[in-house]
């Protein structure tokens, strides 16, 4: 990549909404919502999901979707970034923070894999799920999150690129040392900041 | 000895620009020297990139009109398209001296070497003719003897592209036969033909099929699509005809038959 | 012609590559047994490098007709 270079006499035809700064480097603006698959959608009835928070902790926790359902939650609108380029702005959520989720649990790990249907894993740093981070989300524009976009319940960590917001998710797994997961173990970066454009490993 | 590394094929690499040469009133020839050029075969493209003082970019496709023999120089022909939001920087703007974002070479299907042998049968619609002119330019540099027939269809005489220099070709190669079509208005006293692309007048310029053409069609979809179910109409084994089309955006893309 | 042939680690089946469920993720490509859905082969195509994870497979039979 030719660092500062531009083409002399180029004109910009980049649009106004880009220039709030919302924009992370390299993406664009995606009216849609694509879907992007590793494999077959699951389909995990309501009466058998649970989420557990297993690994180095005290006590393994686990919830069942009523559960879950008595759990406080919240309302969370955010922009979202693909590593495929494409970013949608005020995406619109409801479910359970991690935080909420995490309090439940004693433990001192630092780092979180979270584990879903289908196979699928994503690892995190702990102190970048917590804070207001990161949500378990069953809800998307008002509606009951659809299968093909990761439903009944996905993560939600919006601040990294959307592969670590895990479709499906069952699940976290507190361990000591960090894993790379499904696409970190594959040529992905391991941390996945789009402001930092921390797509690949080495970037 | 020292180990370099050196760029690959989808490394970025800046070319900087010696010659523009205006070859039709909409098309204009670029030479650029690429100092980390690996090298390409006729008929393969390059990615173009540009980049505005503010990080906005983008991004096209053009085929390479310099043969492999003139490499680290590498010539792109572009067609400056009226919306187009790459071609008129191109064709207008950038001057001796700037540099040009480019990586490549890329596609391995679309390509031909003298050693591949003929005959050679070229179908080229409009700024279709410039992956084919890499080829005829190598086939030049490489001694010019495979047997070679270009029919190319331009909307005019004045557009047709390289005009001059396939003349040119044809007079001092052996073996060339070029045949041009013109779609919309013809100069006075023109005998040639005078329409798009049938079946019929590739069954008058084509070699027949029994002697097993490699067959080489580029230019828009549908000229493209016509071309080559002409020629399987008229016998010819879809596995040596190898297309690439341009698209609205004017990028190639290399797909089989 | 080339024929490729993979063996599935999670239920033994052997299938033709072109038998197989290629998922066409964004981010790279998935492989997957149709009969059980193991992951076969997964490949990340970036910064110039193929990533390839190929743990599924337990035999890989590549055959090339002269």
């Amino acid at each position: 990549m030719s660092e500062g270079f531009f083409s002399r006499g180029f004109r910009s035809r980049r649009k106004p909404s880009d220039e709030s700064g919302r924009l992370p480097p390299g993406q664009y603006l995606e009216r849609g919502f694509p879907v992007l698959s590793a494999g077959p959608t699951p389909h995990t009835p309501l009466a058998n999901w649970d989420f557990s928070i297993v690994g180095e902790v005290d006590q393994p926790k686990r919830w069942s979707w009523d559960e879950f359902h008595a759990l406080p939650r919240e309302t969370v609108t955010k922009d979202i970034h693909c590593v495929t380029k494409w970013s949608k702005f005020d995406t619109h959520w409801e479910g359970v923070s991690l935080d909420t989720l995490l309090a439940q649990v004693e433990s001192s790990a630092s780092y979180v894999i979270a584990f879903s249907d289908g196979g699928y894993s994503t690892n995190l740093p702990l102190d970048e799920v917590l804070g207001g981070q990161a949500w378990v989300v069953d809800t998307y524009e008002g509606q009951p999150l659809s299968p093909q976009h990761g439903g009944p319940a996905r993560l939600l960590v919006p601040h990294l690129y959307f592969w670590k917001s895990a479709k499906w998710v069952r699940g976290l797994r507190l361990v000591a040392e960090d894993e790379p997961g499904f696409w970190e173990s594959l040529g992905y970066n391991n941390h996945g900041d789009p402001w930092k454009e921390e797509r690949y490993q080495g970037d | 000895m020292e180990r370099r590394t050196l760029p690959g094929r989808l490394t970025w690499q800046l070319g900087e620009v010696v010659t523009t040469q205006p070859e039709t009133a909409r098309t204009k020839s670029i030479t650029l020297i690429v100092p980390n050029w690996m090298g390409h075969q006729a008929g393969q493209h390059v990615d173009v990139r540009l980049t505005a003082a503010d990080g906005y970019q983008a991004e096209r496709s053009y085929s390479i009109a310099s043969p492999p023999e003139e490499a680290p120089r590498v010539t792109l022909t572009v067609e400056r398209l009226d919306d187009g939001e790459v071609s008129p920087y191109l064709t207008e703007e950038l001057r001796v001296g700037d540099k040009l974002e480019l990586r490549g070479p890329i596609g391995g299907y679309f390509v031909w070497e003298a050693q591949m042998g003929g005959p050679l049968l070229l179908v080229a619609g409009g700024s279709g003719i410039v992956p084919l002119m890499a080829m005829l330019r190598h086939r030049a540099a490489a001694g010019g003897s495979v047997a070679t027939r270009l029919l190319d269809s331009s909307r005019s005489y004045a557009d047709i592209i390289y005009r001059d220099e396939l003349d040119r070709l044809v007079k001092n190669t052996t073996m060339l036969e070029v045949v041009h079509t013109l779609t919309r208005a013809q100069p006075p006293g023109w005998t040639g033909y005078h329409r798009r692309i049938d079946p019929e007048m590739l069954r008058e310029v084509a070699w027949s099929s029994d002697q097993r053409p490699l067959t080489f069609i580029c230019g828009p979809t549908p000229f493209v699509e016509t071309a080559a179910a002409s020629l399987v109409t008229l016998g010819h084994d879809p596995a040596r005809i190898k297309t690439e089309r341009f698209g609205p955006t004017g990028e190639a893309r290399n797909l089989p038959l | 012609m080339t024929l490729a042939q993979v063996t599935c680690t999670g239920c033994g089946t052997t299938n033709v590559i072109g038998a197989t469920a290629a998922y066409m993720h964004g981010m790279g490509t998935i492989v997957r047994c149709p009969v059980c859905d193991t992951v076969l082969i997964r490949v990340v195509h970036a910064r110039g490098r193929y990533w390839l994870d190929m743990r599924g497979v337990r035999v890989l039979e590549i055959s090339v007709e002269a």
